[in-house]
């Protein structure tokens, strides 16, 4: 009977494989050089198995690590990078290739649907003293109140459609206003 | 000294460490992953290059100390 219980792990998992345990016995029973070669190739083979495995984890382990470490470092340095995906990564493959860059609002545009339609402030108007008023105004500053009124846009944002000042507009909206006013009361 | 590249091939080297590979990139951003597993398998296969054990026991010296404690 051979003795194959052995306290030293490394021996222990060697001799759990059939093949390798089948070897032993054989030398036990009759040990030869041949044998004891064979079998101490098959150990190397089996010991720098183990030591690969676990000398690489470790490299894998700290290669991951500074990977994550080195990507951190960049997306806090880079916060305004507008290349990176809008969407994470989490929906499928083929939704995501849009970049953030993509989804800004160009607000200087001045051509929109609704301008296409060419209309004018004085179609919505159907008091005759009101339209009357209106057609006195110049067409600036109908182009002020159509856009203010009829599309509900801020000062704000005329004052980008028509590149001039945001107070520039508030002036000539009040100025025309005041002027409707003058007029409807007179 | 014994340097691995003489036993092991890069090829069973990777599909010895997939399992550990793989847990490795789950604990990063799903869309580095790609990133992260090429950078991984550099790294193994340059340390496969180089790296060399210093000394490897026999079986029988290690049988023999296995006696020596009974």
């Amino acid at each position: 009977m051979v003795d194959t219980q052995f306290k030293n792990p490394l021996l222990k998992a060697f001799l759990e494989e059939i093949e390798h345990l089948e070897l032993y016995r054989q030398y036990c029973k009759s040990p030869n050089e041949w044998l004891k070669k064979i079998i101490d190739e098959r150990f190397v083979q089996f010991y720098i198995r183990i030591r690969a495995i676990a000398y690489f984890s470790k490299i894998i382990y700290f290669t991951a690590r500074h990977f994550d470490m080195e990507r951190r470092k960049y997306e806090k340095r880079y916060v305004l990078t507008l290349d990176s995906s809008s969407n994470d990564g989490i929906g499928s493959k083929n939704e995501g290739t849009g970049t953030l860059k993509e989804l800004i609002v160009d607000e200087s545009a001045t051509i929109n649907f609704h301008e296409r339609l060419n209309h004018e402030l004085n179609q919505y108007i159907q008091h005759p003293l009101l339209y009357k008023a209106v057609q006195s105004l110049n067409k600036r500053q109908q182009q002020i109140l159509y856009l203010a009124f009829v599309m509900n846009i801020s000062d704000t944002e005329i004052s980008k459609k028509l590149n001039v000042t945001q107070q520039a507009i508030s002036k000539s909206k009040n100025n025309a206003l005041a002027k409707v006013r003058r007029l409807i009361n007179a | 000294m014994i340097s691995i590249k003489e036993y092991i091939s890069p090829l069973e080297l990777i599909e010895l460490l997939k399992p550990k590979i793989k847990k490795e990139l789950n604990q990063t951003d799903p869309k580095n992953r790609d990133d992260l597993e090429h950078e991984i398998i550099l790294k193994i296969l340059e340390g496969l290059k180089t790296k060399k054990f210093q000394s490897i026991p026999t079986f029988f010296e290690l049988l023999e100390k296995e006696r020596q404690q009974d």
